[in-house]
C-alpha cells in the first residue's frame, strides 16, 4: 500500500517546516503531493497542450481530454502525451 | 407446566403513540386517543378508542379519517414495536425469570405455582408492575400450554387473568370459534386460510375440529392442520423459547460533588470509559456507536450519539466527553491549552450506552498489522483532538443538478444523513467527466455572439446565437479576464427549479441553461445562463 499525502497549502511554507515534513514522510515512507509552490520538490509536474475532445459547435458535451504531461526531475525534463479518462 | 400468557392488545399503536409522546415532549394521554397504525394507507391495528369511533382494520386512510377525524396515524414500523417491547420484557424479567417473546404485545413466562400466592395473585402483581412502566392495558391468562393460555388471556378483561384449571384446557378451548385460529402466531396467511376454510366446511367451533380423527385432520389440512389441530385439543407440547437477559453494557459514574468544568470531567471519567470498553470487550465485543449523556441537576442536559470510523477505544470516549461538554460554550471550534473548559452547570452524572456493537473480529487487525487505515484514524483523531469534532470532514457526493449541489461534506466519523439521493436520474445534469474545480460562489461572466449581443437562452430552451466570445470578470489570472474567443461549445441544458421560492432564499433559482465551452486556449468552463447574465460555476482544468 502506497500511502499518499495530498496537500495544497494556503500560505508560502517555508524550508525550515518543509524539511521537518520531509523528515516525517521519509520516517513514514509515504508521499507528499503538492498543489501549488513547495520548497526543494523532487519532481514538478505539469500539463501542457491541452485540448478537449467531444465538443462541436452547439453539439456533443465534454468527453475526453488530450494533454501532453511533462515531469521535471532534478533540471532533466521528460514529457509523455495521456489521454483523460 | 403452567404457562402464563401477558398480552397487550394493539402494541403497534402503544409503541407509536409511546414514540410520539417521546419525540414531540408532550405529555398527551395515550390511552384514549384515537389512532390506527397504517400500511399503504389501509389500517393494519387500531386501537380501542377508534374501534369505538367505527376504525376498523382493512379499512383505507380516508374512510377511516372520514369516520374519525382525530384519529392519530401512525406508520408501521415493527422495529420500533420489538424496541419499546424491550423494557416491558425487562419489567417482567425482574420478577420471574425465563420470559419468552413471541411477538412484540404478546410473550410468555412459566407461571409460578406457589410463589406470590398463586397464579391469579403473580398475574396481578405482574400487571401491577407493567402498569408502572405505563402499559395499562394488559391481559393474562394462565393455562396449561401456550394456546390455551393465550386465548384465556384474549379473553380477560384489562389489567385481569383469566385461569383455566389444569386439565381443562380442551372444555375452555371448544366454545371458542374457529376464527381465533386466524390470529395463531406462526400462521400468518396459512392460518387465515385454514379459519375460512374450516367455518365454510361448518365447522363452527374449535370443539368440532377437535373432533375429527388425527389421521383425518392429517390427510385433509396437511401439516400446518395437524399442528393447529393439536392444540385446539389442548394438547399441544410447551416449548417456551427462554431468552437470557441481555448484559447490561451501559456505564455510568456519578461526581459528588458536582463538576464545573469539563477538564475535570474528563479526568474523571477516564476509569468509566475504560470500565465500558472492557466489559465490551470480555464479550468479544466493540462499540461502533456510543450515546454519551451528560446530567446535570438531575436532568439529561446533553446527550448525543457518536459514531467511529473503526471502533471507540476508551481514549476516543474521553474525546468525545470533552467535544460534547464544550459544544454548548463559545468558542468550542478551537480548544487551547489555557481553556479550562467552564460548562454551563455542573455535571453530576456521565453515562456511555452503546447503541452499535459488532463483534471484535470484525475490527480486529490483519495478521499483517493494521495498514495505512489505522494511522489514518488515529492522526485524524489526534487532530480532531486538537482543532474539535467538526472541523476534520468527509467530502461526499449526493444528488443533484449542478455540480455545487452534488458536493456535500460530513464529519469524520460521522455516516452521511439528510443527503439528496444519488441514484435518481436528476434530469438536467450535465454528464460526462466531473470538472476538477467548482467554485463555492460562482464567477460572474459574460458571453456574447459574433456582433457583440449578450447571449440568452429563451423559455423553450433556444439559445438566440452562437457562442462566439466569453469572459470571466472576477478570475484569479488575467489570462482568462480579457475576451476569449470560443473553440466549441456543447449545451443547453436547461433547468427549471425552485422558482417557487422566493429569490432571496433561492439564491437566484429559476429558469437555467448551462453549457459547456471550451475556449481557444483549451480550457474548458462550465457556464450557466440565468435571467440575470451569465456565470462560471467550474472549470474543467
Amino acid at each position: 500500500v502506497l500511502k499518499v499525502v495530498v496537500l495544497k497549502p494556503t500560505t508560502v511554507v517555508d524550508p525550515k517546516s518543509a524539511s521537518v515534513l520531509d523528515a516525517r514522510l521519509r520516517a513514514r515512507s509515504s508521499v507528499l503531493v503538492v498543489w501549488g509552490e513547495w520548497p526543494r520538490v523532487e519532481a514538478r509536474l505539469s500539463a501542457e497542450r491541452i485540448a478537449w475532445a467531444g465538443v462541436e459547435r452547439g453539439r456533443g458535451r465534454l468527453h475526453r481530454r488530450e494533454l501532453r504531461v511533462a515531469v521535471t526531475r532534478g533540471g532533466r525534463r521528460s514529457a509523455r502525451d495521456l489521454v483523460l479518462p | 407446566m403452567r404457562v402464563l400468557v401477558a398480552w397487550c392488545p394493539d402494541w403497534s399503536v402503544t409503541a407509536g403513540l409511546f414514540e410520539l409522546a417521546e419525540t414531540e415532549g408532550a405529555l398527551r394521554s395515550t390511552s384514549n386517543q384515537p389512532a390506527a397504525v397504517l400500511s399503504n394507507n389501509v389500517v393494519e391495528v387500531c386501537n380501542a378508542a377508534a374501534r369505538a369511533e367505527g376504525v376498523r382494520r382493512g379499512q383505507r386512510r380516508r374512510d377511516a379519517q372520514s369516520r374519525c377525524p382525530e384519529l392519530v396515524l401512525l406508520t408501521a414500523n415493527p422495529e420500533r414495536d420489538a424496541r419499546y417491547f424491550e423494557p416491558v420484557l425487562a419489567t417482567i424479567e425482574e420478577l420471574r425469570p425465563g420470559v419468552a417473546p413471541i411477538r412484540p404485545g404478546l410473550m410468555a413466562v412459566p407461571a409460578p405455582g406457589r410463589y406470590f400466592g398463586g397464579e391469579a395473585h403473580a398475574a396481578a402483581l405482574v400487571a401491577q408492575h407493567l402498569v408502572d412502566a405505563g402499559v395499562w392495558d394488559c391481559r393474562f391468562g394462565v393455562a396449561d400450554d401456550l394456546f390455551t393460555a393465550e386465548q384465556a388471556a384474549r379473553q380477560a378483561m384489562v389489567q385481569d387473568c383469566r385461569v383455566v384449571p389444569a386439565g381443562a384446557s380442551a372444555t375452555f378451548l371448544r366454545e371458542l370459534p374457529v376464527r381465533v385460529i386466524a390470529d395463531v402466531t406462526d400462521g400468518g396467511a396459512e392460518g387465515r386460510e385454514l379459519a375460512d376454510l374450516l367455518r365454510r366446511l361448518g365447522l363452527m367451533t374449535l370443539g368440532d375440529f377437535a373432533r375429527l380423527s388425527a389421521a383425518e385432520v392429517s390427510n385433509r389440512f396437511g401439516g400446518f392442520g395437524l399442528s393447529v389441530w393439536q392444540r385446539a385439543r389442548g394438547g399441544a407440547p410447551t416449548a417456551l423459547g427462554s431468552r437470557t437477559p441481555p448484559p447490561e453494557l451501559a456505564c455510568e459514574i456519578g461526581f459528588e460533588p458536582p463538576l464545573e468544568s469539563a477538564e475535570a470531567v474528563c479526568f474523571s471519567v477516564r476509569t468509566t470509559a475504560e470500565r465500558f470498553v472492557r466489559g465490551l470487550a470480555e464479550r468479544q465485543l466493540v462499540a461502533v456507536a456510543v450515546r454519551i449523556e451528560a446530567e446535570a441537576d438531575g436532568v439529561v442536559t446533553s446527550a448525543r450519539t457518536w459514531l467511529h470510523p473503526r471502533c471507540f477505544t476508551s481514549r476516543d470516549l474521553v474525546d468525545r466527553v470533552h467535544w460534547q461538554l464544550q459544544a454548548g460554550t463559545a468558542g468550542s471550534g478551537l480548544r487551547s491549552r489555557r481553556d479550562s473548559g467552564e460548562v454551563r452547570a455542573a455535571i453530576e452524572r456521565v453515562r456511555f450506552l452503546p447503541e452499535t456493537v459488532e463483534p471484535a473480529a470484525d475490527h480486529a487487525d490483519g495478521l499483517w498489522g493494521g495498514g495505512a487505515d489505522e494511522q489514518v484514524t488515529r492522526g485524524v483523531a489526534r487532530v480532531q483532538a486538537m482543532i474539535g469534532f467538526d472541523a476534520v470532514r468527509t467530502p461526499v457526493l449526493q444528488g443533484g443538478r449542478s455540480v455545487a449541489d452534488r458536493q456535500a461534506s460530513v464529519p469524520w466519523g460521522e455516516r452521511p444523513v439528510g443527503l439528496r439521493p444519488l441514484d435518481r436520474p436528476w434530469p438536467g445534469r450535465i454528464p460526462g467527466p466531473a470538472p476538477a474545480r467548482v467554485f463555492a460562489s460562482p464567477l460572474p461572466a459574460d458571453v456574447v455572439d459574433e456582433s457583440g449581443r449578450t447571449i440568452a437562452v429563451t423559455e423553450r430552451g433556444v439559445v438566440t446565437g452562437e457562442l462566439w466570445r466569453y469572459r470571466i470578470e472576477a478570475a484569479a489570472d488575467i489570462a482568462v479576464r480579457r475576451w476569449t474567443p470560443v473553440a466549441s461549445w456543447a449545451g443547453p441544458w436547461p433547468v427549471d427549479d425552485a422558482w417557487w421560492l422566493s429569490s432571496e432564499v433561492a439564491g437566484g433559482r429559476g429558469r437555467s441553461a448551462r453549457f459547456q465551452v471550451v475556449g481557444v486556449d483549451g480550457r474548458a468552463w462550465l457556464l450557466v445562463w440565468r435571467s440575470e447574465g451569465w456565470e462560471v460555476e467550474a472549470g474543467y482544468d
